[in-house]
């Protein structure tokens, strides 16, 4: 059982101990697995399935009755903030889980630190859901309107509303991932996240 | 790091405390190099608690420790680098497979060409006899084969310890003997470290003992020493016929410090205690032989059972700490 010549130590120190091997696992939970095509579909008819109904649909079923872009592309931002409930759902359960089945106790009991666990999470998740929520559905978003208006929609106050959009998300992700660490429920995750969201949206 | 020295694990006063409850007290546990280590206790003792501190999963209330020279606080993630660890009763993704499961824990440790890290996990695999199963999700595994993965993945690093928490635990006689075999093979790599209350296993493989009561170290020696029972050497006789006047003789005999007697269905039993084996060894059948009205069907010397020695240890443990309790 002598150590394999061609296998070298893994180097990572500190904070960053196990960290390639976390993120390379979290990362494959999105993209090696069925989970990122079937939460693009999801997501497109959420955000983007009434947008293609008025766009598209019904104009091609009644030609009289078509609302205008503008009021199109009102609705099309109204849709976004259910994005936040999608995150604390997709997010509850990320550590709260790992927790209550062992698996946690079984990753830290390797060369792992606290920091490496939780960042794996934040930094994998972050990436899928600003591509898969944002990016992929934006896109499409714009190419609908772009199509139907027969020229390109202005880009510099949509990329302004999506910046704001992911730095929302990425707060709630953060929320959801810190709230995993510190309870040992679910409901206390997403309660706590929903309630902010509640708090935010009647003060503002 | 102190590398040379013969103690993989010391620890000094090591103590937790949950929430006023004391765990741990004041534990002074030193594990040689190489050895296999047992750890006993009842249920509730403090062993888990113990494993927890040493691999730096949680705190120490007080007291310090260190593994490979390492303190358990502060290098715990350097430690883990080189440990090997089965929980007792240990989860992993039930998504992956056992082979996925091995690669996923080895690249905790290494990187480099895939086919060397494929090798190192069929080794791995043919080692706890899962090849077999290596490609089916581990949802479906039964209790055996899922304590074979844990051997296995607390394996796969060629860790310089390995420390098991009860891995023999709800396993049939076969899937015992099996870890059990498994630990003899890896005795000449590296030093095991185990908890379990099945003594017999521990009799089987271990060469060193620590008997954990209560949160507290109430013995630790080599398994021999611990069997020897304090060098308290006892011959055991079977008798038959009238034994009166031989249990006489041997009573004032000057090497014998007792002599217990027990009569059941015309057969005597007798407990000889001496303190001078080479005289027991020459005289003591002979002396009982002289009587012609007795005739003697069994002669040994008394060899402890671990089982015997644990229960004496944990029962006068138990005593001495109500004793405690009410004089304190």
């Amino acid at each position: 059982m002598a150590e394999s010549a061609l296998l070298y130590r893994v180097h990572e120190r500190g904070w960053r101990s196990g960290m390639t091997n976390l993120l390379r696992k979290e990362n494959g939970l999105w993209w090696n697995t069925r989970r990122w095509w079937v939460q693009s579909i999801v997501w497109y008819f959420i955000l983007n399935g009434l947008v293609t109904l008025l766009l598209w649909i019904i104009p091609a079923l009644d030609p009289g009755d078509s609302p205008a872009i503008d009021e199109i592309y009102g609705v099309f931002f109204q849709m976004w903030p259910i994005t936040t409930i999608g995150v604390m759902v997709l997010m509850q359960s990320s550590v709260v889980s790992e927790k209550q089945s062992g698996t946690a106790a079984w990753i830290m009991s390797n060369p792992v630190s606290r920091i490496s666990f939780i960042l794996s999470k934040f930094i994998a998740n972050t990436f899928a859901i600003l591509i898969i929520l944002v990016g992929l559905q934006g896109l499409i978003g714009y190419a609908q309107f772009s199509l139907k208006a027969k020229a390109l929609m202005p880009m510099a106050p949509y990329l302004r509303a999506f910046g704001v959009l992911s730095l929302h998300l990425v707060f709630y992700i953060a929320l959801a991932l810190m709230l995993g660490a510190i309870f040992r429920g679910r409901g206390a995750v997403i309660g706590i996240s929903l309630g902010l969201l509640v708090f935010q949206d009647l003060a503002s | 790091m102190d590398t040379l020295s013969e103690w993989v694990i010391n620890t000094q006063n090591l103590s937790k405390t949950y929430k006023g409850v004391t765990a741990l007290k004041s534990l002074d546990l030193k594990v040689p190099k190489n050895s296999i280590f047992g750890f006993l206790g009842p249920n509730g003792a403090g062993k888990t608690t113990t494993i927890k501190l040493l691999l730096g999963l949680t705190r120490p209330s007080s007291g310090n420790g260190t593994v490979f020279g390492q303190d358990i606080v502060q290098g715990n993630v350097d430690i883990r680098k080189r440990i090997g660890y089965l929980a007792q009763n240990p989860s992993y993704y039930t998504y992956m497979t056992a082979r996925e499961t091995l690669r996923f824990r080895a690249r905790f440790f290494y990187y480099g060409p895939k086919t060397s890290l494929e090798e190192r996990i069929n080794e791995t695999l043919k080692l706890v006899g899962l090849e077999g199963k290596a490609d089916r999700p581990i949802k479906g595994f039964s209790g055996g084969e899922l304590q074979r993965l844990g051997i296995a993945q607390a394996q796969v690093n060629y860790p310089d310890l390995l420390i098991l928490d009860e891995p023999a635990a709800n396993l049939d006689p076969m899937g015992r003997r099996d870890v059990l075999e498994v630990m003899e093979r890896l005795r000449k790599y590296a030093t095991i470290f185990y908890s379990t209350h099945i003594l017999d296993d521990v009799q089987q493989v271990s060469d060193n003992v620590a008997i954990l009561n209560h949160g507290k170290l109430v013995a630790q020696a080599p398994l021999e020493e611990l069997l020897s029972n304090g060098d308290k050497i006892i011959y055991s006789l079977s008798l038959e016929g009238n034994t009166q006047n031989a249990a006489e003789r041997v009573a004032h005999l000057s090497w014998v410090a007792n002599l217990q007697t027990t009569h059941k269905n015309g057969t005597a039993s007798w407990q000889v205690t001496v303190s001078d084996d080479r005289a027991a060894k020459a005289d003591l059948l002979r002396i009982i032989l002289g009587d012609e009205n007795l005739a003697v069907t069994d002669f040994r010397r008394k060899k402890y059972e671990l089982e015997e020695v644990f229960l004496q240890i944990v029962e006068a443990s138990g005593q001495d700490l109500v004793k405690g309790a009410h004089d304190g």
